[in-house]
């Protein structure tokens, strides 16, 4: 009996022998059976993961570049017009106010906008 | 760009903002286009020229990007060092530009290199991961970048926390040899076909793959550090305006 077990073919996977009945209502894995990988698939995969991580950082990395220039410009244009009403109050004076009297008059402080 | 790095920009009020242009703008989009001509060129090669493995059959290709990362990671590791030694020498925030751009790079190419083993190893070996030295290594080393990103990112943004992470960063970098010469010290699953005592690569179209990978990746990791650098200087630039901005009394809305 032994030699007739020994000839036969190896035990199938567990949870391969199910009935239709039984694939209608539940799905079983395969255990310790060999799961076959695709080599195509895996490469796909693979080439999919590095290209989607580099262009991810490149384009988070334009986003927040683009994003510091908008407020860095906003701020320097905010600053410029906040400097120019001390610059023209100190390198005019009296004089200046003499020349452009539709001019408005410097402001008393720093900040004034 | 409305704003470019070029301009001279005015120093921090601690003295330690970068005073000179980062780098050339027109220097910097050269290399972007040498680099995607470099991508292209690479992934054509790979599809077309470099023939199928007679073992493992079409997943070896992932070697041909997978190897490569690896080094580029070796590379933004390697700037994060010099960043972080330089940062503790002399102390000025372009140092310390260079260390974050490098470990971000790092952290990167680490995912790649973590992300393609597994799916080639599954195919090849069967499994996803073992506890080889040179992926135990390997992995060991991402975590230290991702924790020197995550520090940057949550711990803020003082003196102390960045002499804590320049520290974090010169000590991560002693962990690239020992990932390098693992698989010749402790053995392991690894393959040894780039390093001294492997097989090679036998066609001379894999050995132009492999060039190409290698050539890609450098150029892919000197671009984004040198981007993450003019982002982290532009974000300096921003901080230096805002102080000034509430000196003057201006929201800058």
């Amino acid at each position: 009996m032994r030699p007739f077990v020994l000839l036969q073919a190896p035990p199938a996977p567990t949870g391969t022998s199910q009935s239709p009945d039984d694939r209608g209502i539940g799905f079983k894995p395969v255990e310790g059976g060999q799961e076959m990988q695709s080599g195509e698939r895996l490469l796909v995969i693979a080439y999919m993961v590095i290209w989607v991580l580099i262009l991810g950082f490149v384009a988070f990395s334009f986003r927040k570049q683009a994003r510091l220039d908008a407020r860095i410009n906003a701020l320097e244009t905010a600053l410029t017009k906040s400097r120019s009403p001390e610059k023209v109050s100190s390198d005019d004076g009296a004089a200046g106010r003499a020349s452009a009297p539709s001019a408005p008059s410097p402001a008393p402080e720093k900040g004034a906008d | 760009m409305a704003q470019t790095l070029d301009e001279p920009m005015r120093p921090l009020s601690g003295g330690d903002a970068p005073s000179k242009p980062v780098a050339s703008t027109l220097g910097f989009q050269i290399l972007v286009v040498v680099t995607t001509i470099s991508v292209l060129a690479a992934l054509a090669v790979i599809a077309f020229r470099a023939p199928v493995e007679a073992s493992m059959g079409i997943v070896q290709k992932i070697f041909y990007f997978h190897a490569p990362a690896g080094y580029a990671m070796y590379l933004g590791a390697g700037f994060c060092f010099i960043g972080s030694a330089g940062y503790l020498a002399r102390g000025t925030r372009r140092w310390d530009a260079l260390a974050k751009s490098g470990a971000e790079v790092a952290v990167v190419m680490g995912i790649i290199l973590c992300t393609t083993g597994p799916l080639w190893a599954m195919k090849a070996w069967g499994v996803a991961w073992t506890w080889d030295p040179r992926l135990t290594t390997s992995m060991l080393s991402v975590l230290i970048y991702v924790a020197y990103v995550l520090l940057r990112s949550f711990a803020g943004d003082g003196d102390a926390e960045r002499k804590f992470a320049a520290a974090l960063g010169v000590l991560g970098a002693a962990n690239l040899p020992i990932i390098h010469y693992s698989v010749q010290k402790w053995g392991g699953n690894h393959p040894k076909v780039i390093t001294k005592g492997g097989g090679g690569l036998q066609h001379p179209d894999m050995k132009l793959a492999l060039f190409l990978g290698f050539l890609t990746f450098t150029l892919l990791a000197i671009v984004l550090v040198w981007h993450r650098m003019r982002v982290e200087l532009s974000a300096q630039k921003l901080a230096q305006l805002e102080e000034e901005a509430l000196e003057e009394g201006i929201g800058g809305d």
